[in-house]
């Protein structure tokens, strides 16, 4: 176990440093830097030495020496936009608020989607099948940037329940995590649904039955392990999306989290602030995905051996 | 290929499909899903011709309405003008030359029109759409004139039907909608096309020729797995021109990668089955192995996994039209008339609802007829 975590860990190195190559090269191989937005700046001293503070007089090739030396040591460089203030203050003071999103999203979608989908593949063919499952494609099908600004029109707007936009009160949270939820909730009940249905038509759960296992722990204790193993698996692709789609999120209900400020940087072509985001989400991502496998295994004895 | 295929072998591949296409005609969700695309895709098709106005045709006059299914009262346009001018003006202003059926009760209804207005002339068109004709107006109603050459001293308009009312700057929705469907559902057939091309491709390589080919493709695909995918599409759509097809190369670019490993297993495993091994004892050449039994056996996870992709892409081009990286106005997409319509959602929610609705509603069909394909081209389940 613990070698497979360290094998997975050094394999994430080459994927951060070709990460970080892509975005480098990407962004300044194309037309447009960081001061050439609205106003140009006429003065040419003051440009050059604007040029020269973030290093971007010196050749291409040794600017990107200097950014892998500092990014190995965890230095993201200076923000183009947020003037004075480093990368990583500006994700650090971010990301905690994209990640409680984050959080609380994934709670509404474990609890609604596992659920719905646990009583949709008990009572098979009924409505209370059908219903969660309609209800489920209705949360794939309706893309969380309609589902955000028709829960505000009706919640905040028509009942004033909640604010329409805001990031202050524990009020604040519900809208944007049932909307950010929402969707990954539509998924994780329709494999639950399929993975349940599948288990618990195999023998072993037939054999927990004979013996006289009671039907909440044969459910629990023996179905649940085999049947969410596809639910696992997309909570790692959940994770970057959970991330991918807080850009939406954070844009409808206007929460200053690391989402906006990416989209932000990027329209503005602050390079170290896009790299500095990018790099985080891999980051992320990666971790995300060994999270998974290991609880994969753990769940799933038989992965073990390979 | 020149081979003409004897009787019995053309039998027996289409009985394969027929079956399926049985199978397919009996999930009524997936035959009403393909109902639905194919209206979808046929409105975005001859939206030219059946839209009533311009999909950039401002009218400033008409900023916002509401939904609204009857023609309605404009306004009366003053100036002299002759029949051509009043056509002209009248087109121009997003409307036609007003219909009088009674003319005392247009007369009443119309409130524009009123005593200051007794003995003027104006430019009419009647109920059945006849005319335009000249009448006078006078206490009693209104007296047709004769004399159609002459010049009038006003149209008189009635605005088209705005059937899901306007935008802000007094452009059709409805039109919109039928614009901003081209767009999307070309996005969504485009870009799935590039992944389609790249993923099959890639994936029966990698998986035909195996081996060290086969570890060194695949593990590129592992590699590019682990990258944030909706984040470098966001970067590619920012950095390179924003125009469509850059927009169906970033989304095809990106979306390739499960097609080529679900080719790639099919691939794998069908190279190890007896009759691929009949086929090569047999002497068949390769290209005749590939093309008559490797690719006919991979077709049927390929087609559903491509229609499973069509909507994941039409969300994606939403997605990016949403933040303002996608198609940009005037010209319009279901994405970017989301995002114009949740910006004013408390005033004008008709401009949100419509355009969500119909995005919705065609991803549901895609996932219906994605899930009946997969149920009717699924050999396990066809045992059951």
């Amino acid at each position: 176990m613990w070698k497979l975590i360290a094998f997975r860990l050094l394999k994430a190195i080459p994927v951060l440093l070709i990460v970080a190559t892509l975005t480098f090269f990407m962004l300044r191989l194309t037309k447009g830097g960081p001061f050439d937005q609205e106003k140009p700046i006429q003065d040419e001293a003051i440009r050059k030495q604007l040029l020269a503070h973030y290093g971007m007089d010196k050749p291409l090739s040794s600017q990107y020496l200097d950014f892998i030396k500092n990014l190995v040591q965890g230095d993201l460089g200076p923000s183009f936009k947020h003037q004075g203030r480093q990368v990583n203050e500006v994700i650090a003071e971010a990301f905690p608020r994209s990640a409680e999103l984050g959080l609380w999203s994934l709670a509404v979608a474990m609890a609604l989607g596992l659920a719905a989908g646990l009583i949709a593949s008990l009572k098979k063919n009924s409505f209370l099948d059908y219903c969660p499952m309609a209800l489920a494609m209705i949360g794939i099908c309706v893309p969380t940037f309609v589902m955000g600004p028709l829960l505000i029109l009706s919640f905040s707007l028509e009942l004033e329940w909640f604010n329409a936009s805001g990031w202050n009160s524990l009020k604040d949270r519900i809208l944007p995590a049932l909307t950010l939820g929402g969707a990954y909730a539509a998924y994780i009940a329709r494999l639950t649904r399929g993975g349940m249905l599948e288990v618990l038509s195999q023998d072993y759960i037939r054999t927990a039955h004979a013996k006289g296992a009671s039907p909440a722990r044969v459910i629990l204790h023996h179905g649940l392990r085999g049947g969410l193993l596809p639910v696992v698996a997309f909570l790692g692709p959940a994770a970057a999306g959970l991330l991918a789609g807080s850009f939406v999120v954070e844009t409808i209900f206007q929460i200053p989290g690391l989402g906006r400020h990416f989209v932000e940087a990027a329209f503005n072509r602050d390079y170290t602030m896009v790299t500095g985001t990018v790099l985080f989400f891999a980051t992320l991502i990666i971790l995300f995905n060994l999270i998974v496998d290991v609880v994969q295994i753990w769940l799933n004895p038989r992965l073990r051996s390979t | 290929m020149n081979d003409l295929p004897s009787q019995g072998r053309a039998e027996s591949t289409s009985s394969l499909w027929r079956d399926a296409w049985i199978r397919l005609r009996r999930n009524r969700l997936a035959v009403f899903g393909a109902c639905i695309l194919v209206l979808m895709g046929g409105l975005s098709i001859i939206a030219p011709w059946i839209a009533p106005y311009g999909y950039e045709t401002q009218n400033l006059e008409l900023k916002a309405v509401p939904p609204q299914l009857s023609w309605n009262t404009m306004q009366a346009v003053y100036g002299r003008c002759t029949l051509e001018q009043a056509r002209t003006n009248a087109e121009q202003l997003g409307g036609a030359l007003g219909k009088i059926k009674n003319t005392q009760v247009a007369a009443k209804l119309h409130g524009t029109i009123d005593e200051r207005d007794y003995g003027e002339t104006m430019w009419v068109s009647d109920w059945q759409g006849a005319g335009p004709k000249r009448i006078e107006i006078s206490p009693d109603g209104f007296t047709p004139l004769d004399d159609a050459g002459d010049e009038a001293t006003f149209l008189y308009l009635h605005s088209r039907a705005h059937w899901l009312g306007t935008d802000e700057l007094g452009r059709d929705l409805f039109t919109r909608l039928l614009y901003g469907g081209r767009v999307s559902l070309m996005v969504g057939l485009c870009a799935t096309s590039v992944s389609l091309t790249i993923g099959v491709l890639f994936g029966a390589v990698a998986g035909y020729f195996g081996g060290r080919t086969d570890d060194l493709m695949m593990r590129f695909v592992d590699v590019l797995y682990a990258l944030p995918f909706t984040i470098f599409v966001i970067l590619l759509t920012v950095i390179f021109e924003r125009n469509i097809w850059n927009l169906f190369l970033a989304i095809g670019a990106v979306e390739w990668l499960t097609m080529s490993r679900i080719v790639r297993g099919q691939v794998l495993s069908l190279r190890q089955q007896e009759f691929i091994e009949a086929a090569i004892a047999l002497g068949l050449p390769r290209w005749r192995i590939i093309w008559r039994h490797i690719i006919p056996n991979c077709l049927g996870p390929v087609i559903v996994y491509t229609t499973l992709t069509i909507p994941v892409v039409m969300l994606l081009e939403a997605f990016l039209s949403f933040l303002g990286l996608g198609v940009q106005p005037p010209m319009s997409s279901w994405g970017l008339l989301i995002r114009d319509g949740s910006k004013v959602l408390e005033e004008f929610p008709w401009l949100m609802i419509f355009p969500g609705s119909v995005l919705a509603v065609t991803l549901f069909s895609l996932n219906f007829l994605g899930d009946g394909l997969r149920d009717a081209l699924d050999v396990r389940i066809s045992k059951d």
